[in-house]
């Protein structure tokens, strides 16, 4: 069949063409037009020592940009500035590569470049969510943009790993993958409350890729973990993982007491309760049965287990996090779609399905 | 243009060089002959008065793509679909090249045409990019602002995408 699809583009290909006259048709449009308007190319070629640029106006107006952004409000514009926003481009392309220029190590800096590719996914989601749309070309900058920073923050990874930081690197793959699978169930979620809302189609597609990818790492360095001849190197990615799994348990415990303890104040309800509840008792399961295989000397499958765990809890997180994050406009509550047939929000996400399409 | 590019005949040489290639870009993003002629045209002439600017191109193919590109994203996303005659009423195939006009070779490409219309914008691109522009992977990737390894994942999609739907 792909032999069959390369020899009819072909054919395509022969067939599509300009005829003589319209090739000759266009040819004296373009010659009227460059005629109409003198030719001056003035491509200058510089001195690596030529210092002009200080001078040249685009590196003026950057520098007043930046004046304006340390000394007025900008910044706190562009902060909450989403992609169909004036500021998004000050946000994106000068006061986070600023901030991830200030931030001090290889750790930090990937787990920030995860952090953003977090955020580039709420501000997205949270587009849909107001029911706007974004043009094409704010489209295709965004994607480009968010392909850009996932690619970077896998970058970070394979340099922690380089370093020989596999602990870090796993745990920020860990993260990683969490923000992309929560924020993929986000998007799908809200387009059942508003099938209206916008296309996500490409976003979604970036996700999945980035899904793989990122799975695709995370074996490599499970892997490299895992035929590592050193037992300490396995025992400190197991105390590591177990270490971030407690932590983020104990937090996600007291969060979910909190909310159960306090009315429903949420316009959005995205986490049914009752499932954060039982995802809980899952993963203490889960706890168990690796502690089990370290105690056994299951070493490897215990590591693939608390890697499991991590990035289900910090789905779960993302997930719990949302209402916090996306600022939900009063109306969609209201006009809220019920399931046809428990009567039922179609909200809450089921989290016993959240890997149901995978 | 790396050089001569104050040369109105170098430019005039690059249109006889590409002119085609464009058209059969803009042609598979907007379905309509004379629509991605227009659009051809304007790539060219918007190209020339950048130039103009005394700006630089390193790459004249791929900065005409993507004015090419941008040009296509601005026009109007046409929701209705066309039906086979008119689309290749549309996409008229040229009626000089013999091979082209057997019934069973205009019904296999009107097909696949119409095939590819259901595709994904993106899948319908880097298809377009790939096979029938002939665009290396590298040169696809630095066009999207993509790396290499996430077109030739799309493309295989693509590809995947375009068997299922003649299955």
């Amino acid at each position: 069949m792909e032999n069959d699809f390369n020899s009819q583009f072909k054919k395509i290909k022969e067939s599509v063409k300009l005829s003589e006259q319209e090739m000759d048709f266009h040819r004296g449009e373009i010659v009227k037009f460059m005629d109409r308007k003198p030719s001056s190319f003035k491509r200058k070629i510089r001195s690596p020592f030529y210092l002009g640029f200080f001078f040249q106006k685009h590196f003026i107006a950057t520098g007043l940009v930046a004046v304006l952004i340390f000394s007025t409000g900008i910044t706190v514009s562009a902060d909450s500035a989403l992609p169909n926003d004036y500021f998004y481009q000050i946000k994106t392309k000068i006061t986070e590569p600023v901030l991830l220029f200030l931030t001090p190590n290889l750790k930090s800096r990937t787990s920030k470049r995860v952090a953003l590719v977090e955020r580039r996914l709420q501000e997205y989601s949270q587009v849909v969510l107001n029911g706007e749309t974004l043009s094409p070309e704010d489209k295709i900058s965004f994607t480009n943009q968010l392909s850009l920073q996932i690619k970077q923050a896998h970058e970070g990874i394979s340099q922690l790993v380089k370093e020989e930081s596999l602990p870090d690197a796993l745990e920020t793959t860990n993260d990683l993958q969490s923000v992309l699978a929560a924020q993929d169930t986000i998007l799908e979620k809200i387009h059942e409350v508003n099938p209206d809302a916008e296309n996500t189609d490409e976003v979604t597609s970036v996700i999945t890729e980035s899904i793989e990818s990122t799975t695709t790492i995370e074996n490599n360095i499970t892997e490299t973990v895992q035929i590592s001849t050193d037992e300490t190197e396995l025992d400190n990615s197991i105390a590591s993982q177990k270490e971030e799994i407690t932590k983020s348990l104990e937090g996600l415990q007291e969060e979910n007491q909190r909310d159960a303890s306090e009315e429903n104040k949420d316009k959005l309800d995205v986490v049914n309760q009752t499932n954060i509840d039982s995802k809980i008792s899952e993963i203490n399961l889960l706890i168990e049965e690796a502690d089990k295989k370290v105690v056994g000397g299951e070493k490897k499958k215990a590591l693939e287990l608390y890697n499991q765990i991590d990035q289900d809890l910090g789905e779960i997180e993302s997930l719990i996090h949302v209402e916090q994050k996306l600022q939900i406009d009063d109306s969609v509550d209201s006009d809220e779609p019920k399931d046809q047939t428990t009567g039922e929000d179609l909200l809450p996400i089921d989290l016993e399905n959240l890997h149901g399409q995978e | 243009m790396k050089q001569g590019h104050n040369d109105k005949n170098k430019f005039i040489e690059s249109y006889d060089l590409y002119a085609e290639a464009i058209f059969r870009y803009c042609l598979f993003k907007v379905f309509d002959r004379e629509r991605a002629k227009e659009l051809m045209q304007e790539t060219f002439t918007k190209t020339w008065e950048y130039l103009e600017k005394g700006k630089e191109v390193e790459n004249l193919r791929a900065f005409l793509y993507k004015v090419a590109h941008n040009l296509c994203v601005n026009e109007i996303i046409r929701p209705k679909s066309f039906s086979l005659d008119e689309m290749s009423e549309k996409v008229n195939f040229n009626p000089e090249d013999k091979n082209s006009r057997s019934p069973e070779n205009e019904t296999d490409i009107s097909l696949l045409i119409e095939k590819m219309k259901m595709l994904q914008p993106q899948e319908k691109e880097i298809l377009t990019m790939r096979y029938i522009d002939d665009l290396a992977v590298a040169e696809i990737a630095e066009l999207l602002g993509m790396i290499p390894n996430s077109v030739s994942v799309k493309i295989r999609r693509a590809e995947e995408s375009l068997r299922k739907l003649y299955k």
